[in-house]
């Protein structure tokens, strides 16, 4: 068996051989093809091999087909900007920049962010390297995207017809993983619901399930775009996969809405109150193993079945008022639950054929809204602009730059790149870029010039980017392989009027500190990218909108908002759902002298405590949005105000001084706040009840109660972890 | 007195006195700013990075008249 498995593992290469095969064949190939045919600049064919060289035939369609389309409507756009603005230097240096600051803003929100990328960097590769004589941008134009779409072909001719890999597999093993995590997250609740005992592993592990389920779902969509392309299977329904991510999205967020409410039910016996909590619970849970079943290609063995999840009303009386609303809350929460997972099924078993060809298809997916104006894109908008401008002034104004066509283009390409992941530093890209500078100088330097033929050139290009694509194949080493095989592609210069000359590759050291200075830079100004400067500005903006929510709670029912309020609204609810991710995000990259006394895990605490306060504020708005009992709303009108203004002020205040969160006191007063509200909710519904209170509306005014307590204990929740940290350091200004 | 630095020569290749000038700057502020970070002094400034950005040119400027040949 051994002397098998070692000759199977030698016959049968593995993904890391196969990739870098193929992406050096094709390589040659299309250099062999570029030269052949006398077009010039033929490493931007290759660069199209390298960036859009991926293992699945779909991952590399989709990324080439990006790749080609965005590169044609920048080569457009760029004739067109030239032609409109033909001797005006300024006029036409401004609209170029509006253009790459509108691709850069449209690069956010989307999974084909790369169609924009390719746009904003090909208008300055168009219009820069083709000066100073104007007739080149034409002829760059058309060079660039024919390149371009030839590498594309090429490498999808040779990754179709080479050992062939699928991008199905990626997108359904994701969506199995999802609902085998989201499975066992929902045992999980339910133990803790229900009292049950032997839950074997603690908080920690949820919590490291619940960032999988988030990390799969952020990839999901992006992998469906790419298996549409390459599986018919999935492109014949991919409208009703689409609405198939956007349900598994929903049941996410409704999830942990429902964990959220088991803070507030305490020590209470839900199963007391919820006489079908169990009959719920082991339904749904036959519901997510049909679903998972489904996926791995087993026909359902269970079909959902109605289970009412109600509260028992003579039990649920004994509670207090507050009780009663978190009890409520939890089952409106379970029963969006049961709704979604048999949504959930049905699109299932249609996508995957188990449903009668008679059967009209699921509700497809209907594109969501583009996210509103997002205050830290803008600011990464805003520092691709600042770059631009720094290197076109070098460019214009300094006298024999070295490659100061280079300076504009690859600074451009480094600061749009940045936008995507706004905490790196530029310096992390020095040791890649002086790896490839070596690389491909010592090949122009000590190769090149011994070679004589394309055999010799085919095979050094051959055995370059196999070696380089093999050795560098870990994801970690990513920066070092792109960076290796771009500097090598454009250090040799193969062209087809070959030249030799040491001063490309001394240009090209000078030219890349130049760009990482002026990266580390525009980190600075005009507004600063530090960590600890974004993860206040975040914070600060998140109090802002929580307060401007609650002010809108305040809103009168019987008038309608008009469309900036509700634009307003809108923009705020975004910015305190964002908030959470983008805390998170920059938390990692906080330096130790910006934390003080506080350690990262007490920064990632409050950093959670923030979730909480942003998921119910999402479930204070849902809850705030059903239909009210006038009579209920007219007596409880007067404390519930006193309850938003006091939340309102607190928020104010906690955007300029976070560390003003005082654990105890908001304790006491969050306490001694719900007694008297439990004590005048009592008073207003007896009266109510003379005027006749539907179960409804009652139940519905118990949400809405639950969600505002809720809200409330999250902020005394974020005074207790706020209390933990530095903040006296944080703020300083430091070098 | 002639203030003009002279060009620098390493390997036969000439560079500008600027480049060197700003180059050492650079390295002279940044080394300031570690230290000024160190002894957690830098919180007296308004905008640290701007003071660096200031300290690079004050530095280069010294640099290029003082310690680089005529």
């Amino acid at each position: 068996m051994p002397v098998k498995n070692g000759l199977s593992s030698i016959i049968v290469p593995s993904d890391r051989f196969k990739d870098a095969f193929k992406i050096a064949l094709a390589m040659v190939i299309t250099y062999a093809i570029a030269l052949s045919q006398g077009w010039e600049t033929p490493f931007w064919a290759g660069f199209a091999v390298v960036f859009c060289g991926l293992t699945a035939v779909g991952d590399s369609l989709n990324k080439g087909l990006l790749r080609v389309f965005g590169t044609l409507f920048g080569a457009v756009a760029g004739l067109a900007l030239l032609a409109l603005f033909p001797q005006d230097r300024w006029a036409f240096l401004i609209a170029m920049s509006l253009f790459i600051a509108f691709c850069a803003y449209m690069m956010g929100g989307t999974t084909r962010w790369y169609f924009w990328f390719m746009a904003g960097i090909t208008v300055p590769i168009v219009t820069v390297t083709g000066e100073p004589d104007a007739v080149n941008n034409f002829t760059r134009a058309v060079l660039r995207t024919q390149q371009t779409t030839l590498g594309i072909v090429v490498y999808s001719l040779v990754s179709v017809l080479i050992w062939p890999a699928s991008s199905r597999g990626d997108f359904e093993g994701a969506v199995r993983k999802l609902m085998g995590n989201q499975r066992q997250l929902f045992a999980r609740y339910m133990a803790r619901l229900t009292g049950a005992e032997g839950e074997p592993r603690g908080e920690a592990d949820a919590a490291q399930l619940r960032g999988e389920v988030t990390r799969t779902l952020g990839g999901l969509r992006t992998l469906l775009d790419n298996a549409e392309l390459d599986t018919y299977e999935i492109w014949e329904v991919r409208r009703a996969w689409r609405g198939l991510v956007a349900q598994l999205d929903t049941l996410n967020g409704t999830m942990e809405a429902w964990r959220q409410t088991f803070h507030e039910l305490g020590g209470i016996d839900a199963q007391r109150f919820i006489k079908s909590l169990p009959a719920v619970g082991a339904e749904l849970d036959l519901r997510l193993a049909a679903i998972e079943g489904m996926l791995d290609g087993q026909a359902p063995t269970h079909q959902p079945v109605d289970v009412a999840c109600e509260p028992d009303r003579t039990q649920l009386a004994e509670l207090s008022h507050f009780q009663q609303s978190a009890v409520l809350l939890a089952i409106s929460h379970l029963v969006e639950l049961e709704r979604e997972t048999r949504a959930l099924f049905e699109a299932i078993r249609y996508v995957r054929g188990f449903a009668s060809p008679h059967e009209a298809g699921p509700v497809a997916d209907v594109p969501a809204a583009r996210a509103l104006l997002d205050p830290d894109w803008l600011i990464g908008v805003l520092r691709v602009i600042a770059v631009l401008w720094l290197n076109l002034l070098l460019y214009i104004y300094v006298p024999d730059l070295p490659v100061a066509s280079g300076l504009v283009i690859v600074g451009n390409v480094l600061a749009m790149l940045m936008l995507l992941h706004p905490q790196m530093r530029p310096f992390v890209l020095f040791w890649p870029m002086a790896f490839g500078t070596v690389v491909g100088a010592v090949a122009h330097v000590f190769i090149m010039p011994h070679l004589s033929g394309f055999l010799g050139l085919g095979t050094m290009l051959f055995v370059t980017v196999f070696g380089l694509v093999y050795l560098l194949y870990s994801p970690r080493q990513i920066l070092f392989r792109f960076c290796g095989l771009a500097f090598f592609m454009v250090l040799v210069s193969i062209d087809v009027h070959q030249h030799y000359s040491v001063l490309t590759a001394v240009n090209l050291s000078l030219v890349f500190p130049m760009i990482l200075g002026g990266l580390a830079l525009t980190g600075y100004f005009p507004v600063s990218l530090r960590p600890e400067d974004r993860f206040q500005a975040i914070l600060e903006r998140f109090f802002h909108s929580s307060a401007f929510l609650m002010a809108t709670t305040g809103w009168r029912r019987d008038r309608a908002p008009s469309r900036l309020q509700q634009w307003r609204k809108a923009f705020h609810l975004n910015e305190v759902v964002l908030a959470p991710g983008k805390l998170a995000g920059w938390t990692r990259t906080l330096p130790a002298a910006a934390l003080g006394s506080a350690s990262q895990a007490q920064v990632q605490d409050l950093v959670t405590s923030v979730q909480a306060l942003s998921d119910r504020m999402k479930t204070l708005m849902q809850a705030r949005a059903a239909h009210q009992s006038d009579a209920i709303v007219r007596e409880l009108r007067e404390d519930v105000r006193g309850w938003r203004v006091s939340v309102q002020e607190i928020f104010a205040r906690l955007a300029s001084e976070p560390e003003a969160a005082q654990y105890a006191s908001y304790r006491s007063r969050l306490d001694a706040e719900l007694e008297r509200l439990e004590a005048r909710i009592a008073e207003a519904l007896d009266r109510a009840d003379d005027g006749g209170l539907s179960s409804a509306e009652g139940e519905s005014m118990y949400r809405l109660l639950g969600a505002h307590r809720g809200l409330s204990e999250a902020l005394v929740e974020f005074a207790k972890q706020a209390a933990a940290i530095d903040w006296p350091r944080l703020r300083e200004a430091r070098f | 007195m002639n203030l003009f630095p002279s060009e620098f020569a390493f390997g036969g290749i000439y560079f500008p006195p600027l480049l060197i000038a700003s180059i050492a700057g650079l390295i002279l502020a940044w080394w300031t700013a570690q230290v000024l970070n160190r002894y957690r002094l830098s919180r007296f400034f308004f905008y640290p990075p701007l003071v660096l950005l200031a300290l690079a040119v004050i530095y280069t400027v010294l640099v290029g008249t003082f310690v680089i040949p005529s």
